[in-house]
């Protein structure tokens, strides 16, 4: 892999945050191109807070961070693309429409009438891919909050961007369907081979999710473990029942606890 | 029985009551004129009501007219810059609670007696509740949906037009329906007070005179107008902040989508 250039690269990334408190101290790893990454750790330890640096949302005190072989100073959706808990849906606008806002932020959308119907057809193809076909007319208030989640991801994959941020995405979701949209996801993922990177505070679900788990320390937030999951592809339910799934979990617990202390 | 039969139902008896408390001599008809003698006095002084209405819509409008864009112009100001929030936002706040019925008396040998003092009188009145509720809708957006128009690459015009003017319309909607009522209060007050023309003024002066079927005519129209307003402004808002009317429609739509996520 030492000569592919990863989707991710971070080196020596650090972060002061209002100049007193450190929030993130020496994170470097990468991200190879179409792997699925999971972010864990203590509340607070910055997770989120790397999550938008990577996003270009943020700027970080010291170090670099490449995305697909540049910096990202400020937010590109052609490259990356932002999945956030499912309040960011914006309530005045249908589910399609909410999908079509990232395409009619780029010129002419309102004035050329062909762009309009490309962007339409983008959507309900984004639409199908989430399984809401149907569903396209209907108001945020009037989707169950899994539906809901299922259109921010198809916002995030509207533009096609080849690396995909998520932060704790399905945090506002009941357990059960937790465990359905986790599914959902590595389905929707197995079709279109982005760069994941997830942050949650679910160890079942970083397991179950995961190609790699980064354990994240507490403040100032650091990489203190990197755990490989080597389960199979596709994912089902029936490997969390394994004694794999468990050890892996266990393990991510005691660095987390060990972390928190 | 519906709600809304019972309504009409307390709406005709009082109608009633109106004619007929009167007529049996309950109430003499210098304190409540009957109905009918009231409307007969309507039908009668046409014109002079009719002049009087349109005097007193221009006044409201005009008045409107300035606690709406005043109001609207200072909410957005104080409600976006933070720095002119903390500085002002106080001073308006206190200002709100004083009555302002005090400074008409100033108004009056300012502007003289005439259409001009009411308009400021009630333009001011009005501005307070329509800038407060413009800067607190500006001021409660969720900070999540700005993250996520920048995320897909917005720009700070689009940031405004697209995601911040929409998220506060229902509450500066909910401001402008109540500057819209107090502009009508404060017109109406005015020209109760210090008048040459307006329904306001046909009160005063008839109730000098001791007609209470005159009285009762003008505030018969008085509480048209209110109630006109009221239906006009909320079709307006209907139809801007359609997905504002959420709640009953929710429910139905999760148990038919249930078995989709």
């Amino acid at each position: 892999m030492a000569d592919v250039m990863p989707a991710i690269h971070i080196e020596g990334l650090s972060h002061v945050y209002g100049g007193t408190v450190p929030a993130l101290k020496d994170i470097s790893f990468d991200v190879p191109a179409g792997r699925f990454t999971v972010i864990v750790g203590p509340s607070g330890c910055g997770k989120t807070s790397l999550l938008m640096m990577l996003a270009g949302l943020r700027a970080q005190s010291e170090g670099t961070i490449h995305c697909l072989g540049r910096p990202i100073p400020e937010p590109d959706p052609l490259r990356v693309g932002v999945i956030f808990q499912e309040a960011s849906l914006y309530p005045w606008l249908t589910a399609l429409e909410n999908i079509e806002f990232p395409l009619s932020l780029r010129g002419g959308a309102l004035k050329d009438h062909s762009n309009r119907a490309e962007h339409r057809r983008r959507a309900e193809a984004m639409l199908e891919l989430v399984g809401l076909t149907g569903f396209g007319a209907r108001y945020p208030h009037e989707l169950s909050g899994g539906m809901k989640q299922r259109v921010s991801i198809a916002r995030g994959l509207v533009q096609d961007p080849p690396v995909l941020l998520m932060d704790e995405p399905f945090a506002a979701l009941d357990e059960q369907t937790r465990m359905t949209m986790g599914h959902e996801l590595l389905r929707i993922w197995s079709t279109t081979s982005k760069t994941v990177v997830f942050v949650t505070h679910s160890l079942t679900e970083a397991v179950y999710l995961a190609d790699e788990v980064l354990v994240m320390s507490a403040r100032p937030g650091r990489i203190i473990d990197r755990i490989q999951v080597d389960l199979p592809r596709p994912r089902n339910y029936e490997m969390m029942a394994t004694d794999v799934f468990g050890r892996l979990r266990d393990r991510i617990w005691r660095q987390i606890r060990k972390a928190d202390a | 029985m519906k709600p809304v039969t019972v309504r009409r139902l307390i709406l005709v008896s009082l109608l009633i009551a109106w004619e007929l408390v009167p007529r049996t001599g309950l109430l003499p008809e210098l304190f409540l004129p009957s109905l009918s003698s009231t409307l007969a006095v309507l039908w009668k002084d046409g014109a002079t009501y009719g002049h009087a209405v349109l005097v007193t819509l221009y006044e409201v409008a005009l008045a409107m007219l300035i606690a709406c864009g005043g109001g609207i112009l200072a909410g957005a100001t104080v409600g976006g810059l933070a720095r002119v929030r903390k500085l002002l936002l106080p001073v308006f706040s206190s200002l709100y609670a004083v009555p302002i019925v005090i400074l008409y008396p100033v108004f009056t040998a300012w502007f003289g007696v005439g259409s001009e003092s009411k308009i400021a009188f009630a333009g001011i009145y009005a501005f307070f509740p329509v800038m407060l509720s413009t800067a607190a809708g500006i001021q409660t957006i969720d900070p999540q949906f700005l993250l996520a128009a920048r995320s897909m690459g917005a720009t700070l015009p689009q940031q405004i037009a697209r995601v911040i003017i929409p998220a506060s319309l229902p509450t500066v909607f909910a401001g402008l329906r109540l500057g819209g009522a107090l502009a009508i209060i404060g017109v109406v007050v005015s020209e109760m007070l210090t008048a040459a023309a307006g329904i306001g003024y046909l009160v005063t002066l008839n109730r000098t005179i001791l007609d209470s079927p005159r009285v009762f005519a003008a505030i018969l129209l008085i509480l048209l107008l209110s109630i006109a307003y009221y239906l006009a402004s909320r079709a307006i808002e209907k139809r801007f902040v359609v997905w504002q009317s959420a709640g009953k429609p929710l429910q139905a739509v999760q148990q038919s989508a249930q078995s989709t996520v």
